[in-house]
């Protein structure tokens, strides 16, 4: 043979996608089938791994979407899991917004993230949390003391500070003073703000979930109407979705933020739908 | 045409010495596949004696430390446990690509090594294709469909070496799969010859053995033009370890080898054929792909599984028959 192993292979594989010079007779109509046949497995593969949502698009859009996507080189995955994650990315600025196709997409991208997330490692280390604690409880003992001596930021920082709580006796006022101080600043760095979990996802659905359950098993697909439907997606979910209430639904449109309800908070940081953010805030000048 | 060379001597001939590898265990009989959507009716030792597991199918890519590793998948991983029960298995891998150039898929062997403390698989299959290549940046390309390798000393020095490290791997024989293709005139060595010439090449030199798929070689006697007779004379079976039976369909003047039929007359005589010479052999698998099971049917299905059983025991009476 004239050619490597190498270059037959990859001369091999480009001609059959219509590039470059073949190493074989390109005229022969069993190149012509291998070529068809490749094409149809990668449109096949694509169809399967995004059966839901195609199903809900109508046919010639639905060959349209598909060819396109294989034009541009999709379809190859090994592994469905992958073509699922592929296609979706390249549907979800393609489908009609709003639409039950468009629901089912989004619905498809949060489960993978979710699945992603639970099978990531455990949520942030306790350790993180107390470095955080202490980063926050430090600069309010240095601004306690600056403002209690009255005197400037300590040019010898950290030695100056306790050089100077040295000399206070135990008992007095600005001791406790500092403590209070120091617990609030913990409170603040446990507290918040709270911003949504990197694996959660919430999707608008158009009509009753169910019914477009229904309509990928044959039914008629209902109305489109405005969002009314919404499903939290997370982790830590018991099979990684549920509903969303009307609040949580509210909660998700202005997060990242410092006031979430206190009957939501524990409950959604345990489903992984909300975390504490990684942000420590600048200090409030005011304190 | 490299199906088959038609000068080439009738009669099995080795291109050399066998190199030792590690035995077939006794005699199973007839295998299915590891399919969970199936009823588990046919499932039972009535109708079968182990199952053939395709892990690739129930595991997904995912990256850990930067690395790519194939991951179960949960919920299909308990299914596929299910179904398997307690029969005998065997892994037939799908996606190693053990024939490219640039390299196997790594991710499949080290999925492997995980899987077999929990699935002892007896033995270990592939098809001997390749399925990615590298473009002219470097990029690892999949080819969207298995592709056969060229008979070339290079192609069969390649996969040998691969496929000798797979057994020590393992510890246990690697059967590599005649794969079904369209594509005539491949690039030949003369002392290699054709298909037959490329898959003896490798057994010769890495003491693998063969899976031979009857159906397969039946498609591509049909669409490269070749005697079946002859090309069944040509393939030495003492290394056969398992055979591979099952139907395909008709589509713009091809025969393809869809696993969504019945097996038709001639490879049933196929398997007439080559059970009373194959002294290796293991076992007898009905290939079917699940989304064509509803148009089989599980009675279908079973039936087919029974004619292989019967067939079988004509060459091989069972400790069951005995008993």
């Amino acid at each position: 043979m004239t050619f490597s192993l190498t270059e037959f292979q990859s001369r091999l594989g480009r001609s059959l996608m219509g590039e470059g010079i073949c190493p074989i007779d390109p005229e022969t109509a069993g190149f012509r089938f291998t070529a068809t046949v490749r094409r149809s497995w990668c449109e096949g593969r694509t169809m399967i791994a995004a059966r839901a949502v195609l199903t809900l698009v109508p046919d010639t859009e639905r060959r349209r979407l598909v060819a396109e996507y294989v034009d541009a080189g999709g379809g190859l995955a090994m592994f469905l899991p992958t073509e699922n994650e592929a296609f979706l990315e390249f549907l979800e600025p393609r489908l009609p917004d709003p639409s039950h196709a468009l629901s089912l997409c989004r619905m498809g991208q949060a489960m993978n993230r979710a699945r992603m997330g639970a099978e990531a490692s455990p949520p942030r280390e306790s350790r993180e949390i107390r470095e955080r604690i202490e980063h926050e409880a430090w600069g309010c003992v240095e601004r306690s003391v600056v403002r209690l001596a009255g005197c400037e930021r300590p040019h010898g920082g950290e030695r100056d500070i306790w050089e100077w709580l040295a000399d206070r006796p135990a008992e007095h006022d600005d001791r406790g003073q500092i403590d209070r101080e120091a617990w609030r600043c913990i409170e603040r760095a446990v507290r918040g703000p709270f911003e949504r979990g990197p694996h959660a996802s919430l999707v608008w659905f158009h009509a009753n979930p169910e019914d477009v359950s229904r309509a990928l098993r044959g039914a008629s697909p209902p109305p489109v109407e405005p969002p009314a439907y919404p499903l939290l997606f997370a982790p830590g979910l018991p099979n990684l979705y549920r509903a969303a209430t009307a609040e949580e639904a509210a909660l998700w449109t202005r997060l990242p933020a410092l006031d979430v309800p206190p009957e939501l908070v524990e409950p959604l940081l345990a489903e992984r739908v909300i975390v504490r953010s990684d942000r420590v805030r600048d200090p409030d000048p005011r304190q | 045409m490299t199906g088959v060379d038609p000068d080439a001597k009738a009669a099995p001939a080795r291109s050399g010495p066998l190199r030792p590898g590690p035995r077939m265990p006794a005699p199973l009989g007839v295998g299915f596949g590891c399919i969970p959507a199936l009823p588990e009716a046919l499932y039972t030792t009535d109708l079968i004696d182990f199952v053939e597991v395709t892990p690739e199918i129930f595991h997904r890519e995912s990256v850990v430390h930067g690395v790519t590793e194939l991951v179960p998948d949960p919920r299909q991983f308990d299914a596929a446990r299910r179904r398997r029960g307690d029969f005998p298995i065997t892994v037939h891998g799908v996606e190693l690509s053990i024939g490219s150039a640039h390299g196997m898929y790594e991710p499949c062997l080290r999925m492997l090594d995980r899987l077999r403390p929990e699935w002892p698989f007896l033995w270990y299959s592939e098809h001997l294709h390749f399925q990615t290549w590298l473009d002219p940046r470097g990029v690892v390309v999949n080819s969207g469909v298995p592709l056969p390798l060229p008979p070339t000393n290079e192609a069969a020095a390649l996969v040998a070496g691969r496929a000798a490290a797979i057994q020590h791997r393992y510890g246990v024989p690697l059967l590599l799969e005649n794969p079904a293709h369209y594509l005539p005139d491949l690039p030949t060595d003369p002392e290699i010859g054709d298909e037959f010439g490329l898959m003896d090449r490798i057994v010769s030199l890495s003491g693998c053995g063969r899976l031979l798929d009857l159906h397969n070689l039946f498609c591509n006697a049909i669409n490269l033009g070749f005697d079946l007779k002859t090309a069944m004379e040509k393939i030495p079976l003492d290394r056969v370890g398992e055979i591979h039976i099952a139907g395909g369909s008709w589509c713009e003047g091809f025969y393809m080898d869809g696993h969504n039929a019945r097996v038709p007359e001639p490879v049933w005589d196929m398997l007439e054929q080559t059970l009373d010479r194959a002294p290796w052999i293991t076992g007898v698998v009905f290939e079917v792909l699940e989304e064509f099971v509803k148009r089989l049917g599980p009675d279908g299905i079973a039936r087919e599984l029974e004619t292989a059983r019967t067939i079988w025991r004509r060459y091989h009476p069972t400790r069951k028959a005995a008993a």
